[in-house]
């Protein structure tokens, strides 16, 4: 038997590994090419300056002994950040804010509700799941707040699965039904005869997910459905059910009715609701029915409601003045919601950066542009998602870090972590400054 | 190193199996013939492949030490004993090994169907899910098992040494994800003199690595990155036919993913002088499920057929144990209805076909085989995960199998064998739904894939789609990738389909090639197969089990 020298072996395997190294240090990368090195080993996108807004304003700071105490636990944060992530508002704006985070520490025995309306960017529970793991985390609070059982995507809060003839219909979109546009999902689920839902709350994204003990439903007819037995609910206020605490699966049967939600949460604590609606603009608050406004603050006020649109709205703008026309649209959108919901701290989102270049959506510029001119004088809170990301351009390292997919537009899960951390912290670094007199305000120069 | 460093398809594997091949190819020539022992050998595969299990797994080695140690006391007491000592020590032996899997890879399936807190909060207490599934623990358990096994039946005439068992659970091109291989193939390779391949053998052993690196980074990789994960990503997104063509690039790309390791592990294993048995041939052109499973993970299907199915009866008879699972699962049925014309209904049909099976010995045979096969296959579903989606996926399966035995048999002809191969292909690709959405890796986290959790939701969400009415042409994005997906998919399935003869005049073509330029051929294909990947080479899917 002939035998190889050995040495011709060194050479190949060296040959081998040689070009490999070569290669891998050298050679570009493909344009489709991922990055999806550990998250750990990534440093932070250098963030570019964002002009000033404008004259600082006169934000009246509650500086109240008991809040400072509540909210100690600041001092110890790392709330620095460049101008770019921090929140910019009129007074109004800030007062809601602090009135928001004044309610916080009252958790322990009231109910503090955040309504998270967006576009698909927020879909599955992205952005919403970080402020609700930190919030209840702190403040307490169990659930994911307001579900449907059928969604166009899946949320990552809850798991579910349907039994009998159940379907969704959305008040806006490509296959609108203005019939169903209704709150909270601006959609509803049509359940045919009866229908029974198997939920429970996922673990992993938060423990607080389970552990819900109120259930609240909310269709037409009202009251039409039966919980668990052995749950041994007993009614709440306001038609809501209280029952044990659910660690496993629930088993909630309905009959037939228009559902508009499902509220899953706990009598006292923090809830954050996620509530997409892919495709929208964000224009359709002022065409819901004012029943359902009278019916969402009677049972389920909110303190504070989360606005994060724009997306949809760039491809089709195709000049300033539309985009500032759209602007207008939002900030009468924004002023309805205040009529409807007084006192409620609004935090506008604007669109997040999009595009391989900034060439693919030259409006997208237009468009931020008229929402901070436009959204901070509303009493609403604008934070600059784009700017947040690293200003005009910063998808496409988005998409080199795994943090936003391949369309260069929705963010992945790790991107919609990062995109929600910068947004907590741009909702604590504002609070940090109103409660701190001393430290820089958000809008001083 | 970090474990994801280890993989097959990283440099640093490569650089290690590098300095392994030399070493243990050249330590003849490098040491005094004194040396020239087979434990010598042994000694250095065991010492390598520890190295490797370490740097994949951790401190999970311990597990892995621990398993070798008792099973290997117990082989040598089942040896030892005889009678009712030897089936008694025979029943520790399996019973600790499962219980090994037990409570490393189902704690958690427990926990969360556990009534109360008590279970999972005592889990969560320890930590355990810092720690849990030490990789590969599929396999080497069930490597184990089989060997106490054949100690007990006598299939191994001794035990090996503590060595040679060492050695042969931890051989490290197979470890981690099979294949499965049978002490009694691979204790005698260990020992042989003949174990330096010759170049003609050494060319193809390259070429099995090439074969199986070009499958797994563009096959499996590319297909799966453009034309699966999106799907999986965001399963309400898409339409019937991109779920379809989802599945079906599913299907290609856990086929070269596996396959491509197999071959990968068949390759490094015979440059080091280790002959492991096949575990793919050509699965999607089965013609009937079980034909399938013949040919798809031959090694796993064959130990779950030499050490369940047979004892469980096989296709002759019903064991106690198979009864018992039977008629638990009536029980189930007649609660899960809950309504009493339900449980006579169900009670009825059982007594029914008791009756029937009493009379009719062939329908007897059909009833039999069906119960056994469904328990084989449910618990391999179960094999693969503790999961709801696994448990549904091996249920699928086993219920096609089911639906193929009791189906009357005919003469063979082209029209049945297309038939069968219809039924099977598309059965098979459909109930990977479930497997697909049960078989999420962490590393996949990056490109949104949803938890575990939401494994079930996924699958549901896609099976409805699957109803879903298509969108206008107009509607339609084709991205790039998305089209090159689809071309490297049929590209993939008409390698699968060539014609024998074709393939054959290729294989001649290669085997004949020097191996100077079959190692030329592998650098440049890996070369151009990294540049193309979507990301940092994924890990293989099975490495997960």
């Amino acid at each position: 038997m002939t035998r190889r020298r050995w040495w011709t072996w060194v050479l190949m395997w060296g040959s081998l590994l040689g070009m490999w190294m070569a290669f891998k240090v050298w050679a570009p990368k493909p344009p489709w090419f991922q990055d999806t090195a550990p998250l750990s080993s990534l440093q932070p996108i250098p963030l570019r300056p964002l002009t000033p807004l404008g004259a600082p304003t006169d934000a009246s700071p509650l500086r109240a002994e008991a809040d400072i105490a509540a909210w100690a636990h600041l001092d110890s944060m790392d709330l620095d950040m460049p101008r770019t992530w921090q929140l910019q508002g009129n007074a109004r704006a800030w007062f809601s804010l602090a009135r928001f985070f004044r309610t916080l520490p009252e958790a322990s025995q009231k109910r503090v509700e955040v309504y998270h309306w967006g576009d698909s960017q927020i879909e599955g529970d992205r952005l919403t799941q970080v402020l609700r793991r930190s919030w209840q985390s702190r403040w307490g609070g169990r659930g994911p707040g307001w579900v449907l059982p059928v969604v166009p995507a899946q949320s990552t809060a809850i798991v579910g699965s349907t039994e009998g003839e159940v379907a969704r219909r959305a008040g806006f979109g490509r296959r609108r039904d203005e019939e169903a546009l209704r709150l909270p999902f601006f959609a509803v689920n049509d359940v045919a005869d009866s229908m029974t839902w198997r939920v429970r709350g996922v673990r992993k994204t938060s423990p607080t997910h389970r552990g819900w003990s109120v259930t609240d439903v909310w269709g037409d007819p009202p009251a039409a459905f039966r919980l668990d037995p052995n749950l041994h609910a007993s009614p709440a206020t306001s038609g809501a059910w209280r029952h044990d605490a659910v660690h496993g699966n629930a088993r909630l049967s309905f009959a037939a009715q228009s559902l508009q939600g499902v509220f899953l949460g706990s009598p006292h604590g923090v809830m954050v609701h996620n509530l997409p609606l892919r495709g929208s603009s964000g224009t359709l608050f002022d065409k819901t029915l004012e029943e359902d406004w009278e019916a969402l603050t009677a049972r389920h006020p909110p303190s504070m409601v989360l606005l994060q649109f724009g997306g949809n709205a760039v491809p089709g703008i195709g000049s300033p003045k539309e985009a500032r026309w759209y602007a207008q649209r939002l900030a009468q959108n924004i002023e309805h919601i205040q009529r409807r919901c007084p006192g409620a701290a609004i935090v506008f989102v604007g669109p997040s950066d999009m595009g391989k270049t900034s060439e693919d959506f030259p409006a997208l510029t237009w468009v931020v542009q008229a929402l901070r001119d436009r959204i901070p004088s509303t009493g609403a809170l604008y934070w600059d998602l784009q700017a947040a990301m690293g200003g005009e351009g910063a998808m496409a390292d988005w998409v080199q870090r795994g943090w936003a997919s391949d369309d260069h537009v929705h963010f992945t899960r790790r991107g919609a972590e990062e995109a929600g951390q910068r947004l907590e912290r741009a909702l604590l670094r504002g609070w940090r400054d109103l409660l701190r007199p001393t430290s820089t305000h958000p809008d001083s120069p | 190193m970090m474990a994801g460093d280890m993989t097959f398809t990283s440099w640093g594997f490569w650089a290690a199996f590098a300095a392994v091949f030399l070493v243990v190819s050249g330590w003849r020539a490098w040491l005094p013939t004194a040396w020239h022992r087979p434990w010598v050998r042994q000694a250095m595969l065991l010492t390598f492949s520890l190295g490797f299990y370490t740097l994949v797994g951790g401190k999970l080695v311990a597990v892995l030490l621990l398993s070798i140690a008792l099973n290997h006391l117990l082989a040598q007491a089942i040896h030892a004993s005889s009678g009712f000592s030897r089936t008694g020590i025979t029943t520790v032996a399996v019973a600790f090994n499962l219980g090994l899997l037990g409570v490393f890879k189902y704690a958690y399936f427990v926990a969360d169907w556990w009534p109360g807190q008590a279970l999972p909060t005592l889990l969560n207490t320890w930590r355990l899910d810092q720690w849990m599934l030490p990789i590969g623990i599929s396999f080497y358990t069930f490597q184990a098992i089989s060997y106490v096994v054949d100690v007990h039946r006598g299939t191994l005439a001794k035990p090996a040494s503590l060595l040679s068992f060492a050695t042969y659970i931890t051989f490290f091109p197979q470890l981690v994800a099979g294949p499965i291989v049978r002490a009694k193939d691979f204790l005698p390779q260990l020992t042989s003199a003949s174990w330096v391949c010759t170049p003609p053998q050494q060319s193809i052993h390259v070429q099995l690595i090439l074969a199986g690196f070009l499958k797994k980074l563009v096959l499996g990789d590319l297909v799966g990155a453009w034309l699966v994960d999106p799907v999986f990503e965001r399963p309400g997104d898409w339409v019937s036919w991109e779920v379809l063509l989802a599945l079906y690039g599913y299907s290609l790309q856990v086929y070269a993913d596996f396959s491509g390791y197999t071959d990968m592990a068949k390759g490094m294993a015979g440059l080091l002088g280790i002959a492991l048995p096949d575990n793919f041939r050509f699965p999607y052109r089965a013609t009937s499920p079980s034909d399938f499973w013949r040919r798809w993970h031959i090694t796993l299907s064959q130990w779950w057929k030499d050490y369940l199915y047979i004892p469980l009866g096989g296709n002759r008879a019903l064991s106690p144990f198979s009864l018992v699972v039977a008629l638990c699962a009536l029980a189930g049925g007649v609660l899960w209805w809950g309504e009493l014309g339900g449980a006579l209904v169900l009670v009825g049909g059982a007594l029914l076909t008791a009756a029937a099976m009493l009379m009719l010995p062939t329908f007897q045979r059909k009833v039999t085989t069906s119960i056994n096969v469904l328990i084989v296959m449910v618990v391999g579903g179960l094999w693969h995960g503790a999961h709801l989606n696994f448990l549904t996926w091996g249920l699928l399966n086993g219920l096609i199998l089911v639906a193929w035995v009791l189906m009357p048999k005919g003469p063979s002809s082209w029209v049945r064998q297309a038939l069968g191969w219809m039924l099977t292909f598309h059965t098979v690709v459909l109930a990977r739904i479930w497997f697909r959405a049960g078989s999420l890796i962490s590393w996949n986290e990056s490109t949104a894939a949803p938890h575990p959790e939401d494994a079930w939701g996924t699958a549901m969400v896609l099976w409805r789609q699957l109803q879903a009415p298509p969108l206008a042409w107009s509607d339609l994005v084709w991205s790039p990738t998305y089209a090159a997906g689809l071309a490297l998919m049929a590209f993939g399935y008409a390698l699968h389909f060539m014609p024998q003869g074709v393939r054959d005049a290729w294989k001649q073509q290669t085997t004949s090639l020097p191996l100077w330029l079959t190692w030329l051929l592998w650098c440049i294909a890996t070369m151009l197969a990294l540049w193309c990947s979507v990301s940092y080479p994924k890990p293989f899917i099975y490495w997960q089990f």
